[in-house]
């Protein structure tokens, strides 16, 4: 029997601090660097895409901010591995906004803003669609990931 | 004598209508357009309208677009750097958004006329406060929208 484990986000290797000794303090960094090496790429795209947004936001009324542009890397990097990256871009009110687009019409978005809130709508169906606030904490919101997964399926 | 009578009926319909020169209560629309200025803001893999497009500012709560029945192209787009002239920072736009009026009643959106800047512009307002149930409002939008790039 077989079973898939999805990697985890590295953030969360990145922010718990478990280890109580020398040698376990030595593998928990070799960890979190194998796991930003495996993710660097990733990163580094997100971080391109993010960056071209805040440079075009700088026309608009409400331009998005370093801590705005800080938080939503920080979303981006909780997706799982699976997750495609989102198209990025911003918000008339300054908000940064990930898009991310399914087969027949489907759709899913969530706007992040510089303290975590997280407003996200998903389209399915015409007559099947989803709305709603979740807070950056540890890992991706689980209602979000039910959501996007259904939009790429 | 019915002939003369076929004759009258017809002049007398022909010079009752009101020319047709600009936007009137007595004449429908109901095709829209709204101007994307932002490359971000349309998604050239897909094709496809991004939400941000359609969400409201954080001052007006309005979406500005505008009526393009029987516009020719050129003259669509005409419209668009007119409206585009008048930003805070001026600018062209890069794509656009059209899509028919029908669908605004179903995401309880109204239309006013705006005709200061053009007689053929419009605010869609109705907006509700909620940043995610603007988002699901716009997301309709998007998906009652065919996109135009420029």
């Amino acid at each position: 029997m077989t079973a898939y484990c999805e990697m985890a986000p590295p953030v969360s290797a990145f922010e718990r601090k478990v280890a109580v000794s020398d040698i376990a303090e030595m593998i928990q960094r070799q960890l979190n660097e194998s796991i930003e090496h495996y993710f660097a790429p990733r990163f580094e795209t997100l971080r391109s895409e993010i960056d071209a947004a805040v440079e075009e936001s700088r026309a608009s009324a409400a331009p998005v901010d370093e801590a705005t542009a800080q938080t939503a890397f920080a979303l981006g990097a909780r997706l799982p591995r699976s997750i495609p990256l989102p198209e990025v871009s911003f918000d008339p009110d300054g908000e940064m906004s990930f898009d991310w687009f399914g087969p027949s019409k489907k759709l899913f978005s969530v706007s992040i803003n510089r303290s975590g809130r997280l407003s996200y709508a998903g389209w399915f169906r015409e007559d099947s669609r989803v709305h709603g606030t979740e807070k950056l904490d540890h890992g991706f919101p689980e209602e979000m990931l039910r959501a996007l997964r259904r939009t790429l399926r | 004598m019915a002939f003369l009578k076929k004759c009258f009926a017809l002049f007398a319909e022909r010079f009752a209508k009101p020319p047709a020169t600009s936007p009137s209560a007595e004449i429908e629309y109901s095709l829209l357009c709204r101007y994307i200025f932002q490359n971000s803001h349309f998604s050239k893999i897909n094709n496809r309208v991004k939400p941000g497009a359609f969400l409201p500012s954080t001052h007006e709560q309005s979406v500005s677009a505008a009526w393009i029945d029987g516009l020719s192209n050129q003259e669509i787009w005409g419209i668009g750097d007119i409206l585009g002239a008048l930003r805070r920072v001026p600018a062209s736009p890069r794509a656009r958004a059209d899509f028919n009026s029908e669908v605004l009643p179903n995401v309880s959106l109204t239309i006013e006329p705006d005709p200061k800047p053009h007689p053929r512009h419009v605010n869609l307002s109705g907006w509700p406060v909620e940043k995610d149930a603007q988002k699901d409002i716009a997301q309709v939008l998007c998906n009652s929208s065919a996109l135009q790039v420029r």
